[in-house]
């Protein structure tokens, strides 16, 4: 059975300097989708269960309630959900003709804001962050110092989020706070 | 530094990619009935040309898709980038490039 323990990998942590703070978000059920959104079939059935239309523009999300919809491929989501991942993921698996998988406990997401969060950013990776390219509603994958990040922006006050893998959590953690005490 | 267009997320920093060698090598289907020689130049043996040449290229910290480019090998120019199911981009005329290091 699964295991009953939720943790995340840094234990919630938060951070702030002035003009900027960085914490962990509470653990929440996250589901990996594989299938073709292009096909009619497909998509509507996936629209009907999630509530949310999943045929995404490339490196976009959509939002509904507590239920996210992120655009990681032409063939692949991302779903951060508050509802129950095990029943979930075993509805859609039989019913939509998808791949699901469940793998909330594969990453930590951290919610950056402050008027500094651009700059802070922007001293990690080398994807073009300014407002014009990357608006509320956009997500990308992209490089943050050495590790795979999926970076959101989620306000223009601004808020953004980043989700890395477990193991680099911690990583990526530290380098915000050493770089933000320096932008 | 380049900037590489994947066909999935547009144009992106070259540090998010990875190369894979050479492309459109198709994996042999009478594996039973092949010599040494033929797995031997299946396996390690390459074009290895000075001038175009079409590459397997990796997204790896993007959207981890596979695709394939046209690259210079001297001047290291990105002709093109195009998806694997695509047909294959033409060459570039001799006009349209400068002639450093190109293979005729």
């Amino acid at each position: 059975m699964a295991n009953p323990v939720i943790a995340t990998p840094l234990n919630e942590a938060d951070f702030s300097i002035d003009g900027f703070s960085v914490a962990e978000l509470d653990y929440s059920g996250k589901i990996n989708l594989r299938a073709d959104f292009e096909s009619k079939h497909a998509n509507q059935s996936l629209t009907k269960l999630l509530g949310i239309d999943c045929q995404l523009a490339p490196n976009t999300y959509k939002t509904s309630g507590d239920t996210s919809v992120f655009w990681l491929g032409p063939n692949e989501r991302l779903v951060y959900t508050n509802g129950d991942v095990d029943a979930m993921v075993s509805q859609w698996r039989n019913k939509a003709g998808c791949a699901a998988v469940d793998v909330s406990d594969y990453s930590s997401v951290l919610k950056l804001s402050g008027p500094k969060a651009r700059d802070v950013i922007a001293s990690g990776t080398p994807f073009d962050i300014h407002p014009e390219v990357f608006s509320v509603g956009d997500c990308t994958q992209t490089r943050f110092g050495n590790a795979t990040i999926l970076l959101s922006n989620h306000s223009e006050a601004p808020e953004f989020q980043i989700q890395v893998r477990w193991s680099f959590a911690e990583y990526v953690f530290e380098y915000i706070k050493r770089v933000a005490r320096y932008v | 530094m380049f900037i590489i267009n994947c066909p999935y997320c547009g144009d992106r920093d070259q540090t998010e990619f990875s190369c894979h060698g050479e492309a459109h090598i198709p994996r042999p289907t009478e594996t039973a009935q092949m010599s040494d020689d033929a797995w031997g130049n299946y396996v390690f043996f390459r074009t290895n040309p000075k001038g175009y040449h079409r590459e397997r290229w990796l997204h790896t910290h993007g959207c981890r898709r596979w695709f394939n480019a046209l690259r210079h090998t001297v001047t290291d120019e990105f002709v093109t980038t195009y998806k694997i199911e695509d047909p294959r981009p033409p060459l570039p005329t001799e006009s349209q490039t400068s002639s450093d290091g190109r293979q005729s």
